[in-house]
């Protein structure tokens, strides 16, 4: 089952429980068993037990069924998968930022206050220094970069240029577009930093 | 034509001459005029020394005639000096005479090349050339270069205009792995970029061609804020950026005296 990164979170959550392996081990031994026979069973509160087991049920590990007995509806879990495979595609999951064009333009935001700190061969910025706050509480931040994103930050407009598109620029800096991710990654950071303004 | 720039009002061209005199001054009242005269005579030599420097920098032809013109002054300060005893009649040898006679006529000689603005280091003219179609903004300078475009150029041609550019005192130019900066420098900051040893350029005003012909931009705060208004920062080194590529071009045209009379037009004043 291919998953994000959201989902997998969630799943490693709930398997990283210390009582997960003894719900398993229960679930495997009986044909079927329900929340509170499971918590009695194991001497935790019920809820928890039901927490997980509907949770495992979400991602289709523990099948789940509704059964009338003598007393109102309840249900009964089984094991529905004996292997679990937690599984993210990287290409999948990126290719959308990859490949889609950005929805905006760029720029320098106008005294944006960083120090631009030029590579050896001079052709590309090799770091970024920021400072965040004012007065004594005052802190530099110091990015080294890529060099795509060197490449890309040197091509970057002034901050009374026409704003240009990151794929304009891209273009620019004869950057290859493998390096996207990345350049996007930094122009996110940047303009939450105040230093590149993004024009929509 | 308005000038772009602020008009220079700063001393540190006269700073040599002032410390050689106060020293002079100094040594006169505490030891006597002939330790004044020597000392005085040995800074000037030093001072020669220097200026040579820059020649051996530049190849600046008429600052091999500085030189030459410090190093008779300093000579004929020290040889005059064993005479200059207070109460005596003042003897000059010979040879003394001869270097005073060269001094003045070096002296006039210099002051010609001054006025010819042959002595002169052009980086205000060239400066004043990027601005002259730049529009006033409200203020949008960033201390980081600007890649401006390319030309087509040889290494060997690229190598030849940064020897002419150093040898017209255009500025200086820095020889690096994959390009050559080329620095316009202003009379009066030649000091600083010739004899300091921690001088880093690349915080200056500089334009920089790679042997590929990328040309980039790079303008100094200093600079900047040395413009009368606050000029559109983008405009401002594209425009640099074809001050020096027509430069260039001209240069390699073989009309590199259309490059002087564009600065000698503006008619800056010779000593700024």
């Amino acid at each position: 089952m291919i998953m994000d990164f959201k989902q997998v979170a969630k799943i490693s959550n709930y398997l990283a429980k210390d009582y997960a392996e003894n719900i398993f081990r229960l679930i495997m031994a009986y044909q079927d068993i329900s929340a509170s026979e499971a918590a009695s069973r194991l001497g935790i509160h019920i809820r928890t037990v039901q927490d997980f087991l509907e949770a495992m049920t979400e991602y289709g590990i523990i099948e789940k069924k509704e059964v009338f007995e003598r007393k109102r509806p309840y249900y009964r879990y089984a094991i529905k998968e004996k292997k679990i495979e937690i599984m993210i595609d990287l290409d999948d999951a990126f290719a959308e930022t990859n490949n889609n064009p950005s929805e905006y333009t760029i720029k320098e935001a106008k005294d944006a206050g960083a120090k631009f700190s030029i590579a050896r061969n001079g052709e590309y910025f090799s770091a970024i220094t920021i400072w965040i706050g004012e007065g004594r509480t005052t802190k530099e931040r110091k990015i080294s970069l890529t060099t795509a994103q060197g490449q890309f930050l040197y091509h970057l407009p002034f901050p009374d240029a026409a704003p240009l598109s990151i794929e304009e620029i891209m273009n620019k800096g004869s950057i290859d577009k493998m390096n996207k991710s990345e350049i996007l990654d930094i122009v996110d950071e940047l303009h939450s930093m105040h230093v590149i303004e993004k024009i929509f | 034509m308005r000038r772009k720039q602020k008009s220079d009002r700063k001393i540190t061209g006269l700073l040599p001459g002032i410390f050689s005199v106060i020293i002079f001054v100094l040594t006169s009242i505490t030891w006597g005029p002939r330790i004044g005269f020597f000392v005085l005579g040995s800074i000037i030599l030093f001072y020669a020394l220097l200026i040579f420097y820059t020649y051996y920098r530049t190849r600046h032809t008429w600052t091999l005639i500085s030189t030459i013109y410090m190093f008779t002054y300093g000579s004929l300060l020290l040889s005059i000096a064993p005479h200059m005893i207070i109460g005596s009649k003042i003897n000059f040898p010979l040879e003394s005479k001869i270097l005073l006679v060269l001094t003045i006529l070096l002296f006039w000689w210099l002051l010609y090349l001054s006025f010819t603005r042959k002595l002169k280091w052009r980086g205000r003219e060239i400066l004043e050339l990027a601005a002259y179609n730049i529009e006033q903004t409200d203020g949008s300078f960033t201390p980081r270069p600007l890649p401006t475009g390319k030309v087509n150029i040889s290494k060997s041609d690229l190598n030849d205009f940064a020897r002419y550019f150093q040898k017209n005192l255009l500025g200086l130019a820095y020889w690096e792995d994959s390009r050559i900066v080329f620095m316009p420098l202003k009379y009066k900051n030649e000091y600083f970029a010739l004899f300091n040893p921690n001088y880093n350029y690349h915080e200056k005003t500089w334009i920089a061609i790679n042997y590929s012909g990328n040309v980039s931009v790079n303008i100094s705060k200093m600079d900047y804020l040395d413009y009368k208004e606050d000029l559109a920062f983008d405009e401002l080194c594209k425009s640099l950026s074809d001050v020096i590529v027509d430069f260039l071009e001209l240069y390699i045209d073989g009309r590199e005296v259309r490059i002087m009379d564009k600065m000698d037009e503006l008619r800056i004043n010779v000593f700024t």
